[in-house]
């Protein structure tokens, strides 16, 4: 039996029961679009932090430490805590080691806390960065200031804000402007007597930072080294050292020498690790996510088996009629496993359409920061063309059950005369 | 009356029944008969008789419990579900009471699907097509959709159907059966045409004596047995 006449037959067969036929397709639509909307989310995402972490000069790793300090920093923006004293102090002859060692271009220390700013009457937390200001370029390459700022290397009382703290999103009025005054108050529990003690100091706003999509920029309050020491009680105690390698391929190597020297009391992150940490993460989610969407694409293969299923019965006269005028079982079987073919067919066509339109709906959703770069689903072609394969096989699957049923219909049972 | 040295349908000892928790329960014992080439024999018998079974095992839809069955000298039931299947569509053309067209196809779609069925080309199929429909009358409704006509034009739609083949044997059930006196008659006056002009072999079931009377033969069938056979003389 000719197939393109079987083909006519089973379409004409979908085309006489539209409404039906129409939500099956749906139905697998439905479960086509998620899988591609998924993946077009999830590879989106991975693009979107490769780019929010190529702001990150790949060159640098992050060493911190769990230091014996003499007050536990409110709030301490560096998770290092765990047993203190069985940690490395990160202080200038832990900086001299480690710039002794090869494939270092340079040692940048740090200062972070938590600190209480007061602006215009005004008050916000806030974390704070102690560096030498100049470094932040090698920490961000692609920082820019805005106009009328100035970087005092050696000025104590002077303090760079990121954008985002001077002129807060969503808000008529800057905090703070260039030139202002700003208050800083840093609280910290006494060890001696067990209470809270406040320290505070004016700052003179000497810049503002245009956002760069690092994370430890755009959000600080810079202020100098000495300014932090005195600020936070520091006493020559960093608490973070950026270590810039000589070049990005040399990080791991870095690492390693590091890690031998410290081993496990000194925390040591690369950018890499960051990158993959967050590849894990999303992945993760795209995982789950996708498991939904598989499941909701059998919900639409088990669509498919209940609307062939009713359309066997319903024609099973003409089945029987077929069969008596000499159909072959085969050609039965053949013309049902074609329906859930063509609505196959059509529902993962469509569906592909659906999930990449789904896919950007799902983006622009997706919450995130004011300046962020947008959130844009990625569609790879042979992603496009599985999820498609996958969806039809499916359904032709999902049609086999109904379709075999169709050719054992006897015909004696199916032409009896109905009275 | 000569009869042809081969009869085209030749039934022997066919015995059919059903079992069920009652026991068994024989519908057909003891069928025994012949119809030759261009013979046009009808089987009448009041309703439970067996007759539908009977027609059934002819088209091989059915097999029997006991018996054999000859269809131009083959022994039909040595044949497995594909070859039978084969055969129905070459041998064997059906004409059912209520017609079972397929209503989502056209007239001429539904007359070609035996010749589809059959593998036939496109160009012969529409030959055989327009030939058979203007024997019959609907040369002009290919293109309808069956549910468009009337009860006798279905039929008439069936019928060259069932022709398209060129079928050793037709088997007509009840074909009559849902059409107004009138159209009844001159539907089977097509097949009575088939039947006189064309050398047609016919095994037509039939509640109607009147039209049983134009055939060449009545088999009466009672109570799963033919009852007798009755020669009409022409």
């Amino acid at each position: 039996m000719d197939i393109r006449e079987i083909f006519i037959l089973s379409f004409q067969a979908l085309k006489e029961r539209k409404i039906r036929s129409l939500l099956t397709i749906v139905m697998v639509m439905a479960g086509t679009s998620l899988l591609v909307a998924v993946n077009g989310v999830g590879a989106g995402f991975t693009e979107f932090f490769n780019k929010q972490f190529s702001n990150l000069a790949p060159n640098i790793l992050f060493v911190t430490s769990g230091q014996t300090q003499g007050s536990t920093t409110v709030g301490s923006t560096e998770g290092g805590g765990g047993s203190a004293g069985s940690k490395i102090t990160l202080n200038a002859a832990v900086i001299n080691r480690i710039e002794s060692l090869p494939f270092i271009d340079k040692v940048i220390p740090s200062y972070q806390s938590q600190v209480l700013m007061k602006s215009r009457g005004e008050e916000k937390s806030n974390a704070a960065l102690s560096i030498d200001p100049n470094n932040l370029f090698v920490i961000a390459p692609t920082l820019e200031l805005q106009p009328g700022s100035q970087l005092k290397q050696n000025d104590p009382s002077a303090i760079i804000l990121a954008d985002n703290i001077a002129n807060p999103p969503g808000q008529d009025n800057p905090f703070v402007t260039i030139g202002e005054t700003i208050e800083l108050e840093y609280s910290f529990i006494d060890d001696t007597t067990g209470e809270q003690e406040t320290l505070s100091k004016n700052f003179l706003v000497t810049g503002i930072m245009e956002p760069t999509g690092n994370p430890t920029i755009d959000g600080a309050a810079v202020i100098n080294l000495d300014a932090g020491d005195a600020l936070f009680q520091k006493t020559g105690k960093y608490d973070s050292l950026f270590v810039v390698a000589s070049s990005t391929e040399l990080v791991d190597a870095v690492e390693e020498e590091i890690k031998k020297l410290y081993g496990n009391d000194i925390g040591v992150t690369t950018v890499k690790a960051i990158l993959k940490t967050i590849e894990q993460f999303t992945g993760g989610i795209t995982s789950f996510l996708l498991s939904i969407a598989i499941i909701s694409l059998v919900v639409g293969a088990v669509g498919i088996i209940t609307t062939l299923y009713t359309s066997v019965v319903e024609r099973i006269r003409e089945i029987g009629t077929l069969k008596a005028i000499g159909a072959q079982s085969s050609n039965i079987l053949t013309m049902f496993v074609l329906e859930a073919l063509i609505i196959g067919m059509l529902g993962a066509t469509l569906g592909l359409l659906g999930g990449i339109g789904g896919g950007y709906a799902l983006s622009q959703a997706t919450p995130r920061n004011e300046g962020d770069p947008p959130l844009i689903p990625l569609f790879f072609f042979t992603d496009m063309v599985t999820v498609w394969f996958i969806s039809v096989a499916l359904s032709v699957i999902a049609g086999l059950l109904p379709a075999w049923k169709a050719s054992k219909v006897s015909p004696i049972e199916a032409l009896r005369p109905k009275t | 009356m000569s009869e042809p040295s081969v009869p085209i349908l030749k039934v022997e000892q066919i015995y059919k029944s059903y079992i069920s928790s009652a026991g068994e329960t024989p519908i057909l014992k003891n069928i025994n008969f012949e119809v030759s080439r261009g013979e046009f024999v009808s089987i009448v018998g009041p309703s439970g008789s067996g007759k539908s079974t009977l027609l059934n095992i002819l088209g091989t839809l059915d097999r029997p419990t006991e018996g054999d069955i000859f269809i131009d000298g083959e022994d039909v039931f040595s044949l497995d579900d594909h070859d039978l299947a084969y055969l129905r569509n070459n041998a064997i053309g059906f004409i059912f009471q209520s017609y079972n067209l397929i209503n989502r196809a056209s007239v001429l779609k539904n007359i070609e699907i035996p010749c589809i069925i059959a593998g036939i080309s496109k160009s012969e199929r529409l030959e055989r097509a327009h030939k058979i429909m203007g024997l019959l009358g609907i040369e002009d409704k290919g293109s309808f959709k069956p549910f468009n006509l009337s009860g006798g034009q279905q039929q008439r739609v069936a019928i060259a159907r069932a022709l398209m083949n060129n079928p050793s044997i037709i088997l007509a059930d009840e074909p009559t059966g849902n059409l107004d006196t009138k159209t009844g008659k001159e539907v089977f006056n097509l097949l009575k045409m088939l039947s006189d002009k064309y050398d047609r072999t016919i095994v037509m079931v039939t509640h109607n004596p009147e039209l049983a009377e134009k055939t060449d033969r009545i088999i009466h069938l009672k109570d799963g047995e033919i009852e007798r056979e009755e020669r009409i003389a022409t």
